[in-house]
């Protein structure tokens, strides 16, 4: 199992997502590399390095991805 | 608690040209938000490809309601679902009397929650609470939907629809044009009164104006189809101090949050 971090890069908004998730693509997205609102960060073997991730970006709004809730 | 809407990476075209390019954005029950941002931005594109207009093209991300993939809905099953959208253009409905237009739409709703349809009688009695509520003449829902409406009735006639669905999140896109302090105040106030802890309520607007009567818990600036800017209350007033330019100007710097 792989986790990956996406932060937005102008707002307080961050979600771990699971590799396999569809909107994470392995940390690929959906947008082949269009965006340019996010950043993606790992890949991270267990879900605790994903969450203290999340967390260290300070976001306010932080969670898991609703799609695959990791 | 999870969110009533989540948007992420939500990335739209029209016609090939991509209109928004990464928005995430997520909405708790009992929060309003505001979406302002200059003309052009794409404002408008968000609210109709949340509202299913099928020119509006998702290329990638997604928009999750109450937990489901909003943009596989229809968009009747989206409205039965709980979600309300006011346009900047509403549909004129010659023949049609308000009332009858209000009642069928509050009845789709009931059947689809397994409920029966109102009676006339218990219709009415809900009717007359809520023009109570919203304020407005009574003698509106006589008359042909929108048909010969002002800016201000067209208004009026929009938050009394919202008042009778009871939305859980409701997406109203107000126009820069034609909203004068008159129509300001119905949607304020009805704003205001409509708001509730299990519901929620995303305002699109161009006008700082309107956000001296509402107070939103969180403000977004959209930029060239992306949310450059997330805060609260306290952004609409920097916003209307300031413009945008200063924000413009930061995006280009660089400048994060
Ligand atoms: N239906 C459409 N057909 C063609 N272009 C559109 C359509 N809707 C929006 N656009 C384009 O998308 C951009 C954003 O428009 P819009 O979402 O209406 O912005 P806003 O509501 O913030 O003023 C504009 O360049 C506009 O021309
Ligand atoms: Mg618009
Ligand atoms: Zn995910």
């Amino acid at each position: 199992m792989s986790y990956y971090v996406l932060e937005d890069l102008y707002t307080s908004w961050a979600r771990v997502h699971l590799g396999e998730c569809s909107s994470c693509n392995y940390g690929q997205g959906t947008s082949e590399g269009a965006s340019t609102t996010t950043q993606w960060h790992g890949p991270y073997e267990e879900r605790s390095q994903a969450f203290e991730k999340m967390e260290s970006l300070e976001k306010d709004d932080a969670r898991g991805c609703q799609l695959c809730n990791p | 608690m999870s969110p009533i809407l989540e948007i992420q990476d939500l990335h739209v075209s029209v016609e090939e040209q991509e209109i928004l390019s990464g928005v995430n954005l997520s909405v708790n029950a009992g929060e309003v938000h505001a979406i302002m941002g200059p003309n052009g931005s794409g404002k408008s594109t968000l609210a109709s490809t949340l509202a299913g207009r099928p020119e509006y093209q998702v290329t990638a991300g997604y928009a999750h309601y109450r937990g489901k993939d909003l943009l596989e809905m229809a968009p009747e099953e989206r409205a039965r679902e709980g979600l309300f959208l006011a346009f900047q253009y509403p549909l004129e409905l010659p023949g049609v009397r308000a009332w009858q237009f209000l009642k069928a739409a509050a009845d789709a709703g009931r059947q689809h929650r397994g409920e029966e349809e109102y009676s006339a009688r218990d219709f009415d009695r809900m009717l007359r609470e809520k023009v109570k509520l919203v304020d407005i003449d009574p003698e509106l829902v006589r008359r042909s939907v929108n048909e010969g409406f002002s800016g201000g009735e067209k208004k009026r006639n929009e938050i009394l629809q919202m008042a009778i669905l009871e939305p859980t999140l409701a997406l109203l896109d107000e126009t820069d044009s034609g909203l004068d302090i008159d129509a300001l105040r119905i949607v304020s106030d009805g704003v205001n009164r409509l708001r509730r802890a299990d519901n929620a309520i995303v305002l699109v607007t161009h006008y700082q104006r309107l956000l001296n009567y509402i107070t939103p818990d969180r403000v977004h600036v959209l930029l060239d189809g992306r949310i450059v800017r997330s805060g609260g209350p306290e952004l609409a007033l920097e916003l209307e101090a300031q413009g945008y330019d200063w924000i413009k100007e930061a995006v280009e710097a660089g400048e994060s949050l």
